[in-house]
């Protein structure tokens, strides 16, 4: 079916999770800490409500076809009351977002090019 | 119980139950994205799928239980690590809960045979489970491997050996199914019992020549 479209999830480097609270302010979790300071003795997931992520939709497409293929990369995020957390403009959420994309799309990109020679080798 | 707790430093292997992994939720419908100039908009995503650069959006994310899926000799190497979900059991298995031990032995026994949509996960307080659970196949999320090496933290434990024997086979089965016919050897009376019994399939269900 050509026209058929998938986009996969990924989430990225914390570092450049984007969070958004309930007055709409916008913040970078800088540490992965906050997972644990935030979740620890927890025993259930909890639902936070008003996250924002950055979410990136790349028609990079495998076959020439931009409709094949859709990467969907987002760096998340979720938390409260941080020491790491700073406000940041929506224009600096934005530059998180797109390095946190870019990041995983050269990570991929390495790994290809690795299972590439690797497969050239045999 | 069907539990092991390696170290911190431990690599990630499959079966890995990992607590407060970011799932994210999105509409294709009504996207809400942060344009170049900074401003936001809801757009559908038909209308902008054709972007070449990459789109910026916001999106909802809730923090939930997983279990990784992907091999042991990937999760050493590739980019991206894939889990499964895990839920309360009654969230995955919605029926009325079994009155019995033996009721409960009974249904766990033929639903593990039966429905392979899910994977049952006893309750055990050590590793954060205080009733019983079930991996969702039908749920999937992805992380990056490095983010989640980082947060070997969140590890609470991992299936043991036996456990982990028995997860996988169903993770294969579960990914390993087709849809099929399953009338194709019926008379033409069998046929039409079978097609009567599945209401809600019905057109889907067709005849073959020697059934009509």
């Amino acid at each position: 079916m050509p026209d058929r479209d998938t986009a996969t999830l990924d989430i990225s480097r914390p570092a450049a999770v984007i969070t958004l609270d309930r007055g709409g302010a916008v913040y970078p979790a800088t540490s992965p800490q906050w997972y644990k300071r935030e979740y620890a003795g927890r025993l259930y997931p909890r639902f936070i409500s008003a996250i924002a992520a950055s979410l990136f939709f790349s028609t990079a497409s495998v076959l020439n076809d931009p409709r094949m293929l859709f990467y969907v990369d987002s760096s998340v995020v979720l938390g409260a009351q941080r020491p790491a957390r700073r406000k940041v403009s929506l224009w600096e959420a934005r530059q998180l977002a797109l390095q946190a994309f870019w990041s995983s799309e050269r990570r991929r990109a390495e790994f290809a090019e690795q299972e590439g020679r690797e497969f050239g080798e045999l | 119980m069907i539990y092991e707790f390696p170290p911190h430093t431990a690599p990630i292997r499959q079966g890995d139950i990992f607590q407060a992994l970011p799932r994210i939720e999105l509409s294709l419908a009504e996207l809400s994205i942060l344009t170049e100039r900074s401003e936001t908009e809801a757009v559908s995503w038909e209308a902008v799928r054709g972007s070449v650069e990459p789109i910026v959006a916001i999106v909802g994310v809730r923090a939930v239980w997983a279990i990784v899926i992907t091999q042991d000799c990937d999760t050493i190497r590739v980019p991206d690590i894939s889990l499964c979900e895990i839920k309360p059991f009654g969230d995955v298995v919605r029926m009325a809960p079994p009155a019995t031990p033996k009721r409960w032995a009974e249904l766990l026994r033929t639903q593990a045979m039966q429905n392979l949509k899910w994977f049952y996960l006893p309750p055990d307080p050590t590793i954060g489970f205080m009733d019983r659970m079930a991996v969702d196949f039908l749920s999937t999320l992805r992380v990056s491997r490095g983010d989640l090496e980082n947060a070997r933290h969140l590890r609470r434990g991992r299936l043991n050996t036996v456990a982990d024997e028995h997860f996988r086979e169903r993770l294969a089965e579960f990914f390993r199914r087709y849809p099929y016919n399953e009338w194709y050897a019926f008379n033409k009376q069998e046929f039409e019992a079978y097609r009567t019994g599945h209401p809600q399939e019905q057109e889907l269900i067709v005849p073959y020549d020697y059934q009509q």
